[in-house]
């Protein structure tokens, strides 16, 4: 059963099916906007998914405490990330932002991709292994994010 | 599979799960498991389509600042007694 990785993750997929380049009339910052959210809402309920998992006796407190920290970092860089998207609306808004601050967009979309991925890997519940192959599946929706960008 | 897909197995499966696994621990976990996909099917729904992107950034921002408070709190879970 793979149901909570399943949980985890598709919250990333489905809500960046309008984030793909075939979306007419979007800003790379309208994009990277929706993506942020979309991390914010993730974040927080895999916060309260971890918690519920090791309330049921379905992760170890070492497991628990692991992905609490990992979750902490990915809250930190997504807020940051949220932040530095505040200031570009601002500047540019057109939402065309010069390539130093898409590459910088990029960037943090790739950085918080891989420790959301390193989250997934981390929650080995049912058997790791055809799990963690759907988790990534997932989460490359948000990396098609970052190639969408210009 | 869509997310209303998605919570109709998940109902089929619950008492299922509760009866012959035996583990109504698992069933409440999985009961849970649907309630937050309600949740988030719910606000998916209520979002406003039309939003612009700085109303977008601050719901982000709040949402940012919810997930913090959440995660001080799953940091604390199984700590109580430190």
């Amino acid at each position: 059963m793979r149901l909570t990785r399943r949980y985890l993750a598709i919250t990333i997929l489905l809500s960046l099916t309008c984030l793909a380049p075939a979306c007419p009339k979007q800003s790379d910052l309208d994009r990277a906007a929706k993506a942020s959210r979309e991390i914010a809402f993730d974040v927080k309920n895999g916060n309260k998914l971890v918690g519920e998992l090791y309330l049921a006796g379905k992760l170890s407190l070492p497991a628990k405490d692991k992905a609490a920290d990992l979750l902490g970092k990915i809250g930190d860089k997504g807020e940051a990330f949220n932040n530095a998207l505040i200031e570009l609306d601002k500047k540019y808004p057109s939402g065309t932002v010069p390539p130093e601050n898409l590459q910088f967009i990029k960037d943090s979309i790739g950085v918080i991709s891989n420790l959301f991925k390193e989250l997934f890997s981390g929650l080995d519940l049912f058997g790791a292994t055809s799990a963690v192959k759907d988790l990534k599946e997932d989460v490359e929706a948000l990396e098609k994010v970052k190639e969408g960008l210009q | 599979m869509k997310w209303t897909d998605l919570l109709n197995l998940l109902e089929q499966l619950l008492p299922i799960l509760g009866g012959i696994t035996g583990n109504p621990a698992l069933a409440a976990l999985v009961q849970k498991l649907v309630d937050m996909a309600e949740e988030e099917i719910q606000r998916r729904m209520n979002e406003n389509p039309g939003a612009t992107r700085t109303e977008i950034l601050e719901q982000a921002r709040v949402a940012y600042a919810e997930a913090r408070l959440e995660n001080e709190k799953l940091k604390r879970l199984g700590h109580e007694n430190d």
